[in-house]
């Protein structure tokens, strides 16, 4: 069975002004590190073109003067003009890309890079608004650290470390990267999902034969439900149900929840609302 | 009332909130978007009480996972008109001027004393360096190594001037590597700034062999004509760099009455000012370094230009962006909160 803390979501309430909570699902190390992957394989695309272009530049223009400039001299000062612009687009070029690369992916897309939009990930700040220049500034030249001493080792142990999934970067900046829900993003909402009517009954016999710790397990599991995420309201449920089904011979063919919930229902002595 | 019930009477309104969603990037974008963006904003604050109350009456009930659906389906909306209505200020020309005349200046009169002790660290460094070094040639190859020395022959030539065609090639390299070096002593500073003091410290160093290896060869006069046009742009660059990287270390180290995640939050996103700063200073020192300082120009001529740049800078920091502030004008990294 797995452990508690391998199903709970990891949620950040975040406090509108209008002071209600919006619930953010925060994304977990390794939908990060796939993020990671991919954004760093864009990056090695451009930095490939911000080099090998200059260079094939350079390279043809030695043909191109020979063709055009009858003159030796002349064809040399054409080449040795084109060689100097030419590296200095590959010094600008692979420099924009590797420090600028993510800062311009989160702030055009207001922080959703190529990697992560792949993911379904969102970098927002920690109370829930959307990122600015500064924090994507920081959050990306910090990367460098979160980096070391190779593929994000710093950065893997301070995710880990906290409750947030924040490497370093994040914590400097007070950001947070979230798992964007269906539903959410820039494209079309899903229609409004309407609720279906009251589940059946379930046949259970009468639970008097409960004891009252059994009876207070119920008792709390009905109110506390409720408030639970779907995951971890499913995973209780496998955890009670067996016991109790067992305690009365229950044989229905209904999933656990749903039993537990009818259940609980008929131990109050009225039916489920 | 039931929550589906309650959905049902309040689900044309949400609907058409999702889909000015939806639309919200075109109509930020045309001036006639206004009205409809208003009703967003009307309709987003209505969505935000609905969920609340929708919360209410799913955790009243049997929480079926269709109803469960129906409260993320509205979390999800209220989350992205959230992210619609509250916005970052976008980049602009005004916002850059702003950083430019007022923002970077105001700062970098406010930070002087992190300044003033990066500067100190890193010419300590030289200084104590090149004093130690300057009549003990063997020491300075023990700490500088060949590469070094045969760099620091590089540097001795270069003051001679020249005229070529990869001035820009240089500049472009000055660029990156130099703007490099400032990010790096910024990102360093996360760890309570011990990385930003050990780059100064390594650097001042660096520069303190150099300059001796110079000195024995007898061509420290060429060095000091080859720095002076862009010297001082570019060290002060670093220092605001390395200045921006230890606000980070002083407030994991002094938070004040803050948490220190909290601290170190604040610290470091109001130092990108100072780092963005720095790289500009640096785009101007890289133009001198690769067009001024290795031509064939005077030596006069070059330390005339040193010495306007010099004034400049005091010019620069001491008065500019001392005027009252203009709110049209405000900055590129400000908030737009409502």
């Amino acid at each position: 069975m797995p452990d508690q803390a391998d199903v709970m979501d990891l949620n950040l309430v975040v406090e509108t002004p209008e002071q209600i909570g919006i619930d953010f699902e925060i994304a977990g190390v390794g939908s990060r590190m796939m993020a990671a992957i991919i954004d760093t394989l864009v990056m090695s695309l451009l930095l490939i073109i911000a080099t090998v272009a200059p260079l094939v530049l350079i390279a043809s223009s030695r043909e191109a003067a020979e063709t055009m400039v009858d003159n030796v001299a002349r064809q040399e000062h054409v080449f040795r003009g084109v060689s100097a612009v030419g590296l200095a687009i590959v010094f600008l070029s692979s420099f924009a890309v590797i420090w600028g690369y993510y800062i311009v992916a989160e702030l055009v897309t207001d922080g959703r890079s190529p990697g992560k939009r792949a993911l379904g990930l969102r970098v927002v700040r920690v109370d829930g608004f959307p990122i600015g220049l500064a924090e994507t500034v920081v959050r990306n030249l910090v990367r460098f650290i979160d980096f070391l001493p190779g593929i994000y080792g710093i950065g893997l142990v301070s995710m880990m470390a906290g409750r947030k999934t924040q490497r370093l970067g994040d914590l400097a900046a007070g950001t947070i990267v979230i798992k964007e829900r269906a539903g959410q993003e820039k494209g079309a909402f899903t229609a409004l999902p309407t609720p279906d009517e009251h589940p059946p009954l379930p046949n259970t016999r009468v639970s008097a034969a409960l004891t009252p710790a059994e009876m207070t397990l119920l008792t709390t599991y009905r109110h506390r439900v409720a408030l639970l995420s779907p995951s971890v309201r499913a995973h209780l449920a496998a955890q009670i149900a067996p016991i109790l089904r067992a305690r009365l011979s229950d044989t229905s063919p209904l999933d656990d929840e749903t039993w537990l919930w009818a259940l609980a229902h008929e131990a109050q002595g009225g039916p489920p609302a | 009332m039931t929550a589906a019930n309650f959905a049902a009477k309040r689900r044309i309104d949400w609907e058409r909130l999702a889909s000015l969603c939806v639309e919200a990037r075109r109509l930020k974008s045309r001036r006639s978007g206004g009205e409809e963006l208003a009703e967003l904003a009307r309709l987003y604050r209505r969505a935000v009480a609905d969920l609340g109350r929708l919360r209410t009456l799913v955790a009243a009930q049997r929480s079926s996972e269709a109803q469960q659906a129906m409260v993320d389906w509205l979390n999800a909306l209220v989350a992205r008109a959230h992210a619609e209505i509250y916005v970052a200020r976008p980049l602009s020309i005004a916002g850059l001027a702003s950083f430019l005349t007022r923002d970077f200046p105001a700062r970098f009169r406010r930070s002087w004393k992190l300044i003033a002790f990066a500067a100190g660290i890193f010419l300590g460094s030289t200084i104590l360096t090149y004093a130690l070094c300057a009549n003990d040639i063997a020491l300075a190859r023990s700490i500088g190594g060949a590469g070094l020395e045969h760099n620091a022959h590089g540097f001795g030539e270069l003051g001679r001037g020249h005229d070529g065609a990869s001035d820009v090639t240089t500049t472009a390299f000055y660029i990156s590597n130099n703007v490099k070096v400032a990010f790096m002593c910024f990102a360093l500073g996360i760890s309570a700034g011990v990385g930003t003091l050990y780059a100064l410290i390594q650097n001042g160093i660096t520069m303190g062999v150099t300059l001796a290896f110079v000195h024995h060869a007898g061509d420290t006069e060429n060095l000091i004509t080859f720095i002076a046009s862009h010297g001082s742009i570019e060290l002060l660059a670093i220092f605001v760099a390395a200045a921006a990287g230890m606000s980070m270390g002083h407030a994991l180290i002094v938070p004040g009455p803050f948490f220190r995640a909290v601290a170190l939050r604040r610290a470091a996103v109001s130092a990108v000012t100072l780092v963005l700063g720095a790289a500009c200073l640096l785009l101007v020192a890289a133009f001198f370094e690769g067009f001024i300082s290795p031509s064939s120009l005077p030596m006069s001529t070059k330390w005339l230009i040193g010495g306007v740049n010099a004034a400049a800078l005091v010019l620069y920091f001491a008065m500019a962006g001392r005027a009252a502030p203009n709110p049209k004008l405000s900055s590129t990294l400000g908030y737009i909160t409502h």
